[in-house]
């Protein structure tokens, strides 16, 4: 049973805020949704051998490259001035 | 012969200007997007100033390469320089990219003319086309079906002749199960074929950008162009270069083909279905090829393997949509960031982009993530350990696409896991990283199309491409539907 106090915990974790009327509706989902991963908290892993294995785990090497120009970087904000992100002050 | 070949021969006799052509497409697409709903933004201008371009290249003489003026589509979740690129979500309703993906570009190069971008389930979360911010796509077999997702709209443009080719992307079967219900090729390379460099992010260890077509020798062709090393995606096979069309056509006598034990088996697998796999198998026997069953007893659970790590890395993933720095940003006075954070995500995402997000945030939390996620993780090795010891005994393995054809849209389901389901024959080849193509293998009774996969070993593409080559020269399933254009 997934309880009210979880579900506001993890929208809490996830960013995300979820109305009265949702909190009820997303309980079941995330509970159907559990109950079917529950094939997988249930079994028996004790003989699969766990390595993870990268095939190919490439590095580049050190340089320095020019990244995007400041103005692309601020294209998509809403809102943002003299170069900067804005957003509410804190406190 | 395919349909880029087709309009290769065309533009180069000179039968038909790119611009022409172009304008046949564009033509089409109004006529028909308004019922279908493939695309979601039409690059009308941008189309016409490429055809004229490879016009020009084409009066002085110059050699055209294989898809140069190819009229083509891309999925919306796929980055395009200075075009709009939302992945139908509210969230991204007005985002514009400062770059284009790695495989956009690459296709770029080579000439294509992009007609537009896709409809598509939100951010990719979905297997019918009916997540999607701007409304469902309609499959053009039937126009009351789904088109299956999430890459819909690529499917349905391809069937619907209003795009020679697409690409699409492909987690748990958004490549493969639209194109079997509406009736195309649809590739999934083997992960780290192709690069995801600006392809939005869903679960980074089993997206792969995917070719879509009517035939294989389009796909092949497209494949062989956007795959291959990238140094902006570590997860690329920098020593893949493969070569798909040049051994397409090779006999397929003496190969093995293995069929999943687990899905001859398994009742939630149509009649029709299973017939038209039947017949499939006795098409490879006709073409000289052995069959034999393997198992993969992990296959049973790999929905759920899937569900919890796909959950994860999405929750991971979509946690840089913040309304800040792109994106959709909430209206209003807020107390604190977070709120402000809260309220854009909350505002911008779907119902099913939440439902995934919180699935994955709770699998990670401290006290779950050792019995989900790191157990989920374990599973999934064993999966692909199962499928390397059943290519001990085959070259490569066929199992459905999906477990019934197109279904009716709007369908009502109180538990979503139910719709997880559909993803059941798909899922397992992204987990294990394996290249999967589905191609046409009949039809249901009602006229729907049915897919088969041909699943093969990591960077098998040129195997896997060949035996389906084989498969659709010795069939009669190619992609036919009344809609766009007729050459």
């Amino acid at each position: 049973m997934i309880t009210r106090e979880e579900i506001e915990n993890i929208a809490l974790l996830s960013k995300l805020s979820v109305t009265e009327e949702e909190t009820e509706k997303l309980t079941q989902d995330l509970e159907q949704m559990m109950m079917f991963a529950d094939a997988v908290a249930n079994a028996d892993t004790e003989d699969i051998s766990t390595s993870d294995v990268s095939d190919m785990t490439f590095l580049r090497e050190d340089e320095v490259r020019d990244s995007l120009p400041l103005k692309d970087v601020l294209i998509n904000a809403q809102e943002c001035c003299d170069g900067y992100f804005v957003v509410k002050k804190n406190g | 012969m395919g349909r880029i070949e087709q309009i290769h021969r065309m533009l180069s006799n000179k039968e038909i200007s790119c611009r022409e052509l172009t304008e046949k497409y564009i033509n089409a697409i109004n006529r028909d997007n308004s019922e279908l709903r493939a695309y979601v933004t039409v690059t009308e201008e941008e189309a016409l100033h490429t055809a004229d371009k490879i016009d020009r290249q084409i009066a002085y003489g110059e050699d055209i390469g294989m898809l140069a003026g190819i009229p083509m589509s891309l999925k919306d979740n796929i980055s395009t320089k200075d075009i709009r690129t939302t992945c139908c979500s509210k969230m991204l309703e007005d985002y514009t990219p400062v770059y284009d993906a790695t495989a956009w570009s690459k296709l770029k190069k080579s000439g294509a003319v992009l007609l537009g971008k896709t409809n598509m389930d939100e951010f990719a979360m979905g297997s019918t086309g009916e997540n999607s911010c701007f409304g469902a796509s309609s499959n053009p077999y039937n126009t009351n079906r789904v088109s299956g997702g999430s890459s819909s709209g690529s499917a349905v443009s391809v069937s619907a002749n209003l795009a020679a080719y697409s690409l699409g992307s492909d987690t748990g079967g958004s490549v493969r199960q639209p194109s079997a219900f509406c009736g195309g090729v649809g590739l999934k390379p083997t992960f780290g074929a192709v690069s995801r460099y600006g392809l939005v992010a869903f679960a980074s260890s089993l997206d792969q950008i995917g070719p879509m077509a009517s035939t294989v020798e389009d796909v092949s062709l497209v494949f062989d162009s956007i795959a291959g090393g990238d140094m902006l995606d570590s997860t690329c096979n920098r020593d893949y270069n493969p070569d798909t069309y040049k051994t397409l056509r090779d006999d397929i006598k003496g190969r093995t083909v293995g069929v999943i034990r687990q899905f001859a088996d398994n009742g939630s697998i149509s009649p029709e279905v299973k017939s038209a796999m039947n017949e499939a198998v006795k098409t490879f026997d006709s073409l000289g090829a052995n069959v034999v069953f393997v198992d993969i007893p992990e296959i049973t659970r790999s929905v759920p393997i899937y569900c919890i790590i796909s959950c994860a890395e999405a929750s991971s993933n979509l946690a840089r949509f913040d309304g800040i720095r792109y994106g959709y940003r909430a209206q209003g006075d807020f107390n604190s960031v977070h709120e402000l954070i809260c309220k854009s995500r909350s505002e911008g995402f779907g119902k099913e982009v939440k439902r995934r997000i919180l699935m994955g945030t709770n699998v990670l939390s401290s006290d779950k993530c050792s019995y989900y996620y790191n157990k989920a993780r374990t599973l999934r090795q064993a999966l692909s350990m199962e499928f390397s010891k059943a290519f001990s005994l085959c070259d490569v393995i066929i199992a459905p696409t999906a477990p019934t054809p197109a279904f009716a849209k709007n369908r009502v389901v109180a538990d979503p896991t139910v719709l997880y389901m559909e993803d059941m024959c798909t899922v397992c080849a992204n987990l294990a990283s394996l290249p999967s193509v589905s191609i046409p293998c009949g039809f249901s009774e009602e006229g729907l199309p049915i897919g088969m996969q041909i699943i093969g070993e990591k960077f098998s593409e040129g195997l896997v491409l060949n035996m389906a080559y084989n498969f659709q020269q010795a069939t009669d399933f190619i992609c036919c539907t009344d809609w766009g254009v007729k050459l």
